[in-house]
């Protein structure tokens, strides 16, 4: 399973520097989850690990070799759907068997198959517009699966589901990720979701967006995020993303009023792994 | 294992329920009983007015005056070389508006098209498309009699100018607004070149296009008949032109008739069209009515 490097990257659109100088090496079927404010930069940097963009500066690498296009062995899912909503079900899923030179019966029997290890083989003839939010970001994910990626880059993929079925499609990653032994990134603004299916947590900055602090998730799961150690390290990076968040929505009068409303009474954050700076507030 | 056993409350969905095509059934039946309907009352309220001589007979004159009228005489206007017939006014004017909403559609997306594949092309054709597209398609009828004369040629001129410059740009918006995270998508999934554009470009503005060449189809239908009222001297309009000078009221209500009968029959079969061809919008709307 591919292991990816990022060395040095930086990424501007026009003046605005979007991506400053990121350092960093995910293993190989590990599952990273990246978390920051909004804007900074998590969302480009899966599109550079994809294939989308291109960096300004620095490498990537998967495997060794650097990525200059979309990689076959590598899917990116959005957090909308994205299913084609003049596809069936199943072509849906054939969809990118097809863009791999299957027959038309071939792709179509595979995605049969796929849509009968997740449960939705019954749907099969239907049309995205006749399916509830979960099962669109279902199929979605089966539609990527099915093509057996060795990398799998999701941008928020839950993030337009119900608390509830967002659990219930995080036990489902889980056991699929299990399964495959993907390298995953998962890109998500929500530090619970990190906690309950990371191996490891990297948490960004804003503005330029880097890499403030890595933190290695020991814990098996199932997790419980109450467990004293998880709990720990969860409050710790809450209070960190806090700041983050503080610091890239507002200006410095307001955050002397939010100080005083005791919002700035942030602990010192403590590197665990391989932090590479300090935050600059 | 305490995971496998939690993913059976998702697993095993409920069966594809039946309820649908029911449904559209009777939506179809309700909106033909409308239609229906809305004919009787029109008509009654025409008759009984001539009737009671509310209506001027002489200048209305309602359906049992026209129908018979136009069956007995054929209803033509004009002397000599001059005389048109309502059944070969009828089939010249639909074969015009034909060809010129073809030419005019296809030129329209054609153009379109390139436009928006060469950003190049896109910075001067958009302009242009923009200039042309609102000067009125009566405003053309000079141009085009000067060049074509007064027959077909010119005819098909003005409803090709009427609609072309809007359906370009129709087409250029309807490309340009297709979700970027689609085509990522796409791309990702392993989808490039000819076979992205086909499968996944073309598809997802196919709706606004549809919509496009539907409201192109009223604009070539007036455009033809403006043109046969103000100077080409055949077809529908002219007949109902003629009609009135000759005051053959009779057949100037049959003209109005035919046009708003003709005009509403190709918009439902252009509305067909667009359901076979984009068959999965009306179960995606049946979704959205079940819910509601």
């Amino acid at each position: 399973m591919p292991e990816i490097r990022i060395t040095d990257v930086c990424r501007d659109f026009g003046q605005h520097r979007v991506l400053d100088q990121v350092d960093l090496r995910l293993e190989s079927g590990s599952l990273t989850a990246l978390v920051g404010p909004t804007g900074c930069g998590k969302t480009t940097l899966l599109e550079l690990i994809a294939g989308l963009q291109n960096p300004t500066r620095g490498t990537i690498t998967v495997d060794g070799e650097d990525v200059v296009g979309p990689r076959r062995d590598s899917i990116l899912i959005f957090q909308q759907h994205n299913l084609f909503d003049w596809l069936t079900v199943r072509d849906n899923v054939a969809f990118g068997l097809r863009n791999r030179g299957l027959s038309k019966r071939e792709a179509r029997r595979r995605a049969i198959e796929q849509l009968e290890r997740v449960g939705l083989a019954a749907f099969a003839d239907r049309v995205p517009g006749e399916l509830s939010g979960g099962m669109r970001q279902r199929v979605a994910l089966a539609r990527a699966l099915v093509l057996a990626p060795r990398l799998l880059l999701m941008d928020e993929p839950f993030g337009s589901l119900d608390h509830q079925t967002r659990r219930i499609m995080q036990r489902y990653l889980l056991t699929t990720w299990r399964q495959s032994r993907a390298t995953v990134v998962l890109v998500t603004h929500d530090l619970d979701e990190a906690m309950r299916l990371a191996d490891r947590i990297v948490l960004f900055s804003a503005s330029p967006g880097r890499p403030v602090e890595v933190v290695d998730v020991p814990a098996q799961h199932p997790r419980n995020l109450e467990d004293g150690q998880l709990r720990r390290v969860r409050d710790r990076l809450l209070a960190h993303l806090q700041e983050e968040v503080a610091l890239s929505e507002f200006a410095g009068a307001e955050l002397a009023a939010l100080g005083e409303a005791g919002f700035a009474s942030i602990p010192p954050v403590v590197k665990v792994h391989g932090g590479v700076s300090d935050g600059s507030a | 294992m305490g995971l496998a056993s939690n993913l059976k409350i998702w697993r095993g969905p409920a069966p594809p329920s039946s309820e649908g095509p029911a449904r559209r059934r009777a939506r179809r039946w309700r909106s033909l009983g409308g239609l229906i309907a809305a004919w009787i009352l029109l008509g009654t309220v025409w008759e009984t007015g001539a009737r009671l001589g509310v209506l001027n007979p002489a200048i209305l004159p309602p359906p049992s005056q026209f129908i018979p009228y136009l069956i007995e005489t054929s209803g033509s206007v004009g002397l000599g070389v001059n005389k048109i017939s309502y059944l070969a006014s009828l089939v010249e004017t639909v074969i015009r508006v034909g060809i010129g909403f073809g030419l005019g559609v296809g030129g329209g997306l054609i153009v379109g098209t390139l436009l928006s594949a060469i950003p190049l092309a896109r910075v001067i054709g958009v302009p242009i498309a923009q200039i042309l597209a609102p000067i009125a398609p009566i405003a053309w009828i000079p141009l085009a009699i000067v060049l074509f004369g007064t027959g077909d040629g010119a005819a098909v001129f003005v409803v090709f100018m009427g609609i072309a410059a809007s359906m370009t740009l129709a087409t250029v918006a309807a490309l340009g607004s297709v979700p970027g995270e689609h085509i990522k998508s796409a791309r990702s999934l392993g989808s490039s070149g000819w076979r992205l554009w086909l499968r996944v470009t073309l598809p997802a503005a196919a709706p606004g296009v549809a919509t496009a060449v539907r409201l192109s189809f009223f604009a070539a239908w007036m455009s033809v008949l403006a043109g046969e009222m103000a100077g080409i001297n055949s077809g529908l309009g002219s007949l109902v032109i003629l009609g009135q000078q000759e005051f053959q009221m009779k057949l100037v209500m049959a003209g109005l008739v035919t046009i708003g009968i003709l005009g509403f029959g190709f918009d439902r079969l252009l509305l067909l069209i667009r359901r076979r061809l984009l068959w999965w919008e009306t179960r995606g709307a049946r979704a959205v009515a079940a819910d509601a």
